[in-house]
C-alpha cells in the first residue's frame, strides 16, 4: 500500500478520526485548565460526536473502502455507526449532572466514552481480523474503566475488575479462534477465509465455535449471560445505560458480519446453535427478571432477554435474509432509544452519592414527578412491547421474520416470553404510579431533562412514524447482502 | 526429532488450558490476570508458528498488535487491583462477592 492509499484511506475514516481526535483534546486540554467543573470537555466531546455524526451520514450516498480493504465503509457499518453515535452522545448528556452528583472526575470519562465509541465503530466495518480484534480491544477496554469508574464505590470497582478478568477471557478465546482460522486458511480477510472455507478440516470448525462463544460472550447471551446482572449492577448507572445499548449493538454487528462473510459455509450449523441459545436467552433473562428487587439488575436481566429476541432475526436470516437482518439492525436501533432511556430516567433520579436503584426509590414518582413518571412510564411499555411504542414495532418485524423463515416454534416461545417480560416491567409502573413516596427526590435538572425529553419523543414518534429509520435499515441490509453475492 | 508444527500447536493448546484453568481456579487476582496473559501468549504461540509455515508476515504482526493490547489489558487490570486492594486489604476473589442478586 503506497502513501497515497494510506492518505485517501485515512480521509474516508473521518467519523471514526474525529472521535479519536476529540478524545485526545479532551484530556489535552482537561491538563491545561483548572478548577473542577470543566463544562467545556462536555461541550468539546457533544461538538466531536456531532461532527462524526454528520461525516457518517456521507457514507449513505458513497460506499467505500479503507486500507486495502480491511475496512469496508458501507452502508451497514454506517447503521451502525448511528446507533453508537446516538447512544454515546445521549449518554454523555446524561453523564453531566450524574458525574456532578456522584463527584467523579469527568474528564477521562468523556474521552473514554469517545474512544469506546470509536473502537465499536471500528468494529461495525472491520472485514478483517486485525482491525476487528483491535476494535473489539478498543472498544472492551474503555468500558472496562468506564465500569469501575468510580473508584471510591466497592461495587463500581468489583464490576471493573469483574468485566476485565471475564472479558479478557473471552478477548483470549477469540484471538485463539482467529489464530486458528488464519492457521488453517492463511489470511485474516473474511471474504478470502470464505473462500477457501473447508468443511472438513477441524481447524476451521475449532475457529470458528471460538470465535462464536466469544461474541455469545459479549452479546450476553446464554450460556455466557452470568456476567451481566453483575456488571450492570455495579458498574455507574450513566456507563450502563451506554454498555447496554453500544457493546451489544457493536457485538451483534460484528457477529453478522463474520458469520455471513467468512462463514457462510456452515450457516446451517450455526443457525441451529443460535437457535438453542436464542430459546435459552429469552427464558433465562426473562425468569431471572421476574424475582429481582434491583430496577437496575432487572433491567440487566431484561437486556438479557432482549439479546434473545434479537437472535430470533439472525437465526430468521437463515431463510429470510433480506427481513432477518433488517429487523436486527432495526431492533437495536430501538433498543437504543428505550434501554437508555430507562437507564436515563434512574440516572436522572439518582441522589447526591446514592443511586436510585430498588422499587422503593421510584415509588411515589407519578405524585412528586409527574413527568418523570411519564417518562418511565413510556420506556418501560416500549421495552415491553406495547404499541404504539417503537418497542412494539421492533418486536413485530423480528416475530415476523421468525414467521417467514418458518421458524414457528422459536416465534411462540419468543411471544410467551415477551407476555412473560410484562409483568416486571409493569410492576415498576405500579411502585413509580400507584404508591407512597419513600425516599426524596431530587430537583429539576434541564440539561438531563433534554436528553429525557429526546428519548422519549424518539420512543413514540419513531414508533408510530418507524419508515424513515426501518428504510434505512433495509437500505443498509440492502448493501451488505449485495457485497455478499458480489464475490 | 525434528520440530514441526504440530509440536507448537499442541504446546500452544496445553498453555491456553493451563491458562484457562488458572482464570476458572485460581484465588488470586494477581494470578488469574497473569492466567490471562498465559491464554493471549498460547494463541501469539500459535500466530507465529502458523505463520512461519505458511511463510506468510501477517501472523508476526498480527503478535506485535495482540501483545500490544495485551499490555494495555494487564495495565488496566493492575490499576484495578490496586483499587481492589485499598478496599478489602486482600486481593483474594473471594472478596468480590458484593454483586448478587
Amino acid at each position: 500500500m503506497d502513501s497515497i492509499e494510506a492518505l485517501r484511506s485515512t480521509l474516508l475514516i473521518g467519523p471514526e478520526l474525529a472521535l479519536i481526535l476529540t478524545g485526545l483534546i479532551v484530556m489535552v486540554i482537561d491538563a491545561l485548565i483548572k478548577g473542577k467543573a470543566k463544562t467545556e470537555l462536555f461541550w468539546i466531546a457533544l461538538l466531536g460526536l456531532a461532527v462524526s455524526f454528520v461525516l457518517n451520514l456521507e457514507r449513505f450516498h458513497q460506499v467505500s473502502s479503507a486500507f486495502a480493504g480491511a475496512l469496508s465503509l458501507d452502508e451497514f457499518a454506517a447503521y451502525f455507526n448511528i446507533i453508537f453515535i446516538v447512544g454515546a452522545f445521549l449518554a454523555i448528556v446524561l453523564s453531566k449532572d450524574y458525574i456532578a452528583k456522584m463527584d467523579l472526575r469527568a474528564n477521562e470519562y468523556y474521552a473514554l466514552l469517545l474512544f469506546s465509541t470509536s473502537g465499536m465503530m471500528i468494529l461495525s466495518s472491520a472485514k478483517e481480523f486485525m482491525s476487528l480484534f483491535l476494535g473489539f480491544e478498543i472498544m472492551s477496554i474503555s468500558v472496562y474503566i468506564l465500569s469501575g469508574f468510580n473508584r471510591r464505590s466497592t461495587r463500581s470497582s468489583e464490576a471493573g475488575i469483574k468485566y476485565l478478568v471475564l472479558g479478557g477471557f473471552a478477548s483470549a478465546i477469540l484471538l485463539y479462534g482467529i489464530a486458528l482460522i488464519y492457521g488453517a486458511s492463511g489470511t485474516i480477510f473474511l471474504d478470502e477465509i470464505a473462500k477457501r472455507f473447508d468443511i472438513n478440516n477441524p481447524l476451521y470448525l475449532a475457529g470458528t465455535a471460538l470465535i462464536l462463544v466469544a461474541f455469545i460472550f459479549k452479546i450476553g447471551a446464554f450460556p455466557l449471560h452470568q456476567w451481566v446482572p453483575d456488571i450492570y449492577e455495579g458498574a455507574p448507572m450513566a456507563v450502563t445505560g451506554f454498555m447496554s445499548v453500544g457493546v451489544k449493538a457493536a457485538a451483534f454487528a460484528i457477529l453478522l458480519r463474520v458469520l455471513f462473510e467468512g462463514f457462510s459455509q456452515l450457516e446451517t450449523s450455526w443457525t441451529q446453535v443460535l437457535w438453542i441459545v436464542s430459546v435459552f436467552t429469552m427464558t433465562i433473562g426473562n425468569l431471572a427478571a421476574l424475582t429481582q428487587i434491583s430496577i437496575k439488575r432487572m433491567l440487566a436481566y431484561s437486556s438479557i432477554a432482549h439479546a434473545g429476541y434479537i437472535l430470533v432475526g439472525v437465526v430468521a436470516a437463515y431463510g429470510e435474509k433480506k427481513l432477518g437482518l433488517s429487523s436486527v439492525l432495526y431492533y437495536l436501533f430501538s433498543y437504543t432509544f428505550m434501554n437508555l432511556g430507562a437507564f436515563g430516567v434512574l440516572t436522572y433520579l439518582s441522589m447526591k452519592g446514592r443511586e436510585c436503584e430498588t422499587l422503593d426509590d421510584i415509588s411515589g414518582l407519578w405524585v412528586k414527578k409527574p413527568l418523570t413518571a411519564v417518562a418511565l412510564g413510556i420506556f418501560m411499555l416500549s421495552l415491553a412491547g406495547v404499541p404504539p411504542t417503537i418497542g412494539f414495532f421492533a418486536k413485530y418485524r423480528v416475530f415476523l421474520s421468525g414467521v417467514r423463515a418458518e421458524f414457528y416454534w422459536l416465534v411462540v416461545i419468543g411471544i410467551l416470553n415477551s407476555v412473560l417480560s410484562a409483568y416486571y416491567y409493569l410492576r415498576v409502573l405500579v411502585y413509580a404510579y400507584m404508591r407512597e413516596e419513600k425516599v426524596e427526590f431530587p430537583s429539576f435538572k434541564p440539561i438531563s431533562a433534554v436528553a429525557l425529553t429526546i428519548l422519549t419523543i424518539g420512543t413514540i414518534i419513531l414508533g408510530i412514524f418507524p419508515f424513515y429509520s426501518w428504510d434505512l435499515a433495509l437500505k443498509a441490509v440492502d448493501s451488505f447482502l449485495l457485497a455478499l453475492q458480489a464475490r | 526429532m525434528t520440530v514441526t508444527i504440530e509440536h507448537y500447536l499442541v504446546l500452544s493448546a496445553i498453555l491456553f488450558i493451563i491458562g484457562a484453568y488458572g482464570v476458572i481456579v485460581r484465588k488470586n487476582l494477581i494470578i488469574v490476570l497473569m492466567s490471562l496473559e498465559l491464554m493471549l501468549n498460547a494463541s501469539n504461540l500459535a500466530f507465529v508458528a502458523f505463520s512461519n509455515v505458511l511463510g506468510d508476515l501477517t501472523g508476526h504482526i498480527f503478535v506485535i498488535m495482540s501483545i500490544t493490547v495485551a499490555a494495555a489489558e494487564v495495565a488496566v487490570g493492575l490499576a484495578f487491583v490496586v483499587t481492589i486492594y485499598t478496599h478489602h486489604e486482600t486481593l483474594n476473589i473471594d472478596v468480590l462477592r458484593m454483586l448478587k442478586g
